[in-house]
């Protein structure tokens, strides 16, 4: 092979530049010896010095040949590609500039676009404000443009505000459809499956672009149709745009059965397609979709067990860390994982914590590998993000077991040390941050004693408590309310001096709704047991906790009445000076209000349970007929009465009757 | 019982069975094949099928003209298609190359194998015009340091497959007449036949690369008609009907 001097190439007249590139593009096509002997001379970096200063689109198009020629069978390039990135988003330019230039020129320009995207030396956003998707639209004239620009929508639906533009430009739509219902048997298997691909990722979780498939002609047929294609990829994108569309609008039934029976059966294929992780995602992906509703969740749970689904994600885990472990993996690396690895198996963990959210039977077959959860254990552990925040969402799913199979868990490896940790020290990680708490907050019934034990943890929980991330200030809450619940008297001590009566008095009143309920439940768990703990809490802020318990009884949110009431409840169980506390006019007054107004039976039963705590026996003996003779000065006329009326409920029936009889 | 009386009690039975099958004659198929209507509309349009895969522009033009049936196709990538066969079949394989890259650089770059094929064809062009030092330096040059050393994205296998065809092909320099007899293997190779082929192969890649189906339909269902008829006479419920064994002949019993 004759050499081209290429140091000479950018000051070369045009018409000898010309033929040195083409004589240059020629040798290296499908030859890479040729292109690593110009590589290494440098010819990347003069070619793409050469982009933004020549004018000449013949000279141009050799250009972007050769640059493009280096995403093939020469991954070497990708590096040195990564310095250019810029560039290659402005490339975009010239499909208007030259848009009256040489078709190739045009097609050259796309599939450089393409493969910048699908390599991902750019990514999506990087197009964000460039006017990427109008330019395009106008280049839907040809077959190979229209596979070329569905890959490139593909990639670029990634981004948001790109999709939005994709979804106000309906020309491109209407013109992939078309590809799809009128054009199906002209085009390639490959075109069809880009324009498939197109549709599965600009309709995923847009109402617009569904809307808009389900009323095109013939589009949910042809897609239907496809659900049989031979090409497992056709298969599972085509479930996925029935499956986006059946999101907002109830596709019909055969339909829905048609594309879940697929997906089902994808899924029982998972080991056959380990090598595909990007297939093997997009079945994970439509599971996980699928599982948000619960009663397609309880059909999943119930046919993933028939088909060993759960055994079968597992295997992968831990069938796909052995293979990177093997073989050398060219793909940039995050601390000690493969980049691509890592996203597989995040997709995997996201969907068998989907799986096992609420089924107990799921959770179980995954507890019950131990060497998953040894695999699961290090992957909390990864210096990988993504991966164990993943790990740490399977690991809520799996906290909601029963105590046993959580200890099962905690004994098969350092989980509640790593949760705790991440816990503590994830402060720039907010979601990761907020899923190992909400870890905890399910261990924490079941595990108090450990975990009350630690005063860093304590104290971490309260600070988040006042920070800024809503989801960690509520998730910090229940962890303190199940820490408290029925335990014993030291744990209660420990964490009031960290909470502080005056700021659980605050929280009663926090603008977050949830956290207001919290913070009751908190002050039912600290109430309950004996007249100490009652004492406990009334003599440190009692008057202040009761004037906002009052305001808190004519509260909007039925679930903060309610649990004013069991904290009435509680308080009125206790000793006869407790319970003349309970017994105030305020707030006796107020619930036999509540108990004539309310139509809600839990608040009924909340009242009734308050009236039975009031005539309940109090300690010490005597008293009895001195609450009798109260609630008699206090027109009980006025309360047997309303409490008769409600008898015909069954479902507080049984809560007024042992009222009635404690008061007679 | 005998082997010799097994096979008479086998073959019994098989007269047996066969005089039990359903028999169609000729007319009766005939009149049977008369009743199921096929419009005229998708012969029509297997017909253009064929006439654009193929890459037979002024045909299918006509063929629009009288059938009223769109010709969905870019006549400029027809224009490249013919040229581009006519190039191969002429044995012009390296201007052939070049017209496929101006095409479409990325079909011969993501596609080895078609390389290898086109480079290969070149090197016994070579050989067949006796340019026998052209062929030796351009055989070193453009195939065994390409193909055959592996790198980081030619497996293994392929290398070795490479190096395996590219030796049958060196073998051809041993003959002095490559138009007489010669092993088969060879004689595929040497063949002018192998350049139609190899054409067709060009055409069907750069179709698909152009995002065009490069299926011919006329012959996947003729593939389904072979199949078809093979599953009606075989089996429990076989019946005997007459056959279509040539897309050209006449249905034969």
């Amino acid at each position: 092979m004759a050499e081209i001097v290429i140091d000479t190439l950018k000051t070369d007249p045009s018409d000898i530049k010309l033929e040195k590139l083409k004589t240059l593009k020629f040798q290296m096509i499908g030859s890479h010896e040729n292109k690593e002997i110009y590589f290494n001379q440098g010819l990347v970096e003069i070619l793409f010095s050469m982009v933004s200063t020549e004018l000449d689109d013949k000279i141009l198009k050799e250009i972007i040949t050769s640059i493009n020629c280096y995403f093939f069978n020469f991954p070497q390039a990708q590096e040195c590609f990564k310095f250019f990135s810029s560039t290659f988003v402005q490339m975009h330019f010239f499909l208007t500039t030259y848009k009256d230039s040489s078709p190739q020129f045009i097609d050259m320009v796309l599939r450089i676009i393409r493969n910048s995207l699908v390599s991902g030396i750019v990514k999506a956003k990087d197009f964000e404000n460039q006017n990427l998707i109008l330019e395009l639209g106008t280049f839907l004239n040809t077959k190979v443009r229209i596979s070329l620009i569905a890959q490139i929508l593909t990639i670029l639906c990634q981004s948001k505000d790109l999709k939005l533009e994709i979804e106000q430009n309906r020309q491109i739509l209407e013109k992939i459809l078309e590809q799809i219902t009128k054009n199906q048997y002209i085009i390639s298997d490959e075109c069809l499956a880009n324009c498939v691909c197109a549709l599965a990722e600009a309709s995923d979780k847009n109402q617009q672009i569904s809307s808009f498939i389900l009323t095109y002609p013939q589009a949910v047929d042809e897609l239907t149709k496809h659900l049989r294609h031979p090409d497992n990829v056709m298969k599972v994108k085509s479930s996925r745009i029935l499956s986006n569309i059946n999101r907002y609008y109830k596709l019909p039934t055969l339909q829905q059965q048609q594309f879940k029976w697929v997906i089902m059966q994808m899924s029982q294929l998972l080991p056959v397609f380990q090598d595909d992780q990007a297939l093997i995602k997009e079945i994970c992906k439509i599971m996980r979709d699928l599982a948000k509703k619960s009663k397609e969740r309880k059909h999943l749970q119930k046919v993933a067990g028939d088909i060993l689904a759960i055994e079968k994600l597992t295997d992968l885990i831990l069938t796909c860390k052995k293979a990177s472990e093997e073989a050398f993996d060219v793909d940039a690396f995050i601390g000690d994982q493969p980049v691509l690895q890592s996203s597989f198996k995040s997709m995997i963990l996201r969907t068998l914590a989907a799986l096992s959210r609420d089924e107990e039977k799921c959770r179980k077959k995954i507890i019950e590998n131990k060497k998953f959860l040894d695999e699961l254990l290090q992957l909390i552990k990864s210096a990988n993000k993504d991966q164990n925040y993943a790990a740490c969402k399977l690991f809520v799913s799996l906290s909601r077991s029963d105590k046993m199979l959580k200890q099962i868990i905690l004994d098969s490896g350092e989980f509640l040390k790593e949760l705790t940790k991440f816990f503590l020290e994830s402060d720039s990680e907010p979601k990761l941050q907020s899923t190992c708490c909400k870890a905890l907050c399910n261990l924490a019934f079941d595990f108090q004693k450990q975990l009350s034990s630690d005063a860093l943890l304590l104290r971490k929980l309260v600070l988040c408590i006042d920070g800024q991330n809503e989801e960690l200030r509520v998730a910090s809450c229940y962890t303190l309310k199940n820490l408290l619940f029925r335990c014993n008297k030291d744990i209660k001590i420990i964490v009031v001096k960290e909470l502080t009566s005056r700021r659980l008095i605050q929280l009663m009143s926090d603008s977050n709704s949830k956290i207001q309920e919290q913070a009751l439940m908190i002050y039912r768990n600290l109430l309950h047991q004996t007249e100490q703990d009652i004492q406990q809490v009334l003599s440190d802020g009692g008057d202040e906790f009761l004037a906002k318990l009052e305001t808190k009884l004519d509260d909007k949110n039925q679930a903060i009445v309610l649990h004013s009431l069991y904290i009435l409840s509680s308080i009125a169980s206790g000793n006869q000076k407790q319970k003349k506390i309970a017994m105030d006019e305020r707030f006796f007054n107020r619930c036999l209000q509540i108990l004539k107004s309310t139509d809600s039976s839990q608040i009924k039963i909340g009242v009734l349970n308050y009236i039975t705590s009031l005539a309940f026996k109090e300690s010490g003996g005597s008293s009895e007929s001195k609450i009798k003779k109260y609630l008699t000065d206090m027109k009980i006329g006025d309360l047997l009465e309303s409490l008769k009326e409600k008898e015909r409920d069954p479902e507080v029936r049984g809560y007024i009757q042992r009222a009635l009889k404690k008061l007679n | 019982m005998s082997a010799q009386s097994n096979q008479a009690a086998t073959s019994h039975l098989q007269d047996q069975d066969a005089s039990k099958r359903t028999k169609y004659t000729l007319e009766q198929w005939e009149d049977r094949m008369q009743d199921i209507v096929i419009s005229k509309d998708i012969i029509n349009k297997l017909v253009m099928n064929y006439l654009i895969v193929e890459g037979y522009k002024q045909g299918a033009l006509k063929f629009e003209k009288e059938t009223g049936i769109k010709a969905e196709m870019d006549e400029d990538l027809i224009d490249h298609r013919i040229e581009i066969r006519r190039l191969l079949e002429k044995g012009q394989i390296e201007e052939a190359i070049s017209k496929i890259d101006t095409l479409n650089p990325e079909i011969l770059d993501q596609n080895v194998e078609l390389y290898f094929e086109l480079k290969r064809q070149q090197l016994v062009e070579l050989i067949k015009a006796k340019k026998i030092d052209e062929a030796l330096v351009f055989a070193q040059a453009n195939l065994s340091q390409s193909f055959i050393k592996p790198t980081q994205s030619l497996q293994d296998s392929k290398s070795a497959y490479f190096k395996s065809e590219l030796e049958k092909t060196m073998t051809l320099f041993m003959y002095e007449d490559l138009n007489g007899p010669l092993p088969a293997s060879l004689q595929e190779l040497a063949d002018v036949k192998s350049r139609q082929k190899l054409a067709s192969r060009v055409n069907q890649e750069i179709l698909k690369a152009m995002g065009y189906s490069a299926e011919l339909k006329l012959g996947f269902y003729w593939q389904m008609l072979q199949y078809s008829q093979n599953q009606l006479s075989t089996g429990e419920n076989a019946i005997e009907f007459p056959k279509l064994k040539d897309p050209m002949g006449d249905l034969e019993m």
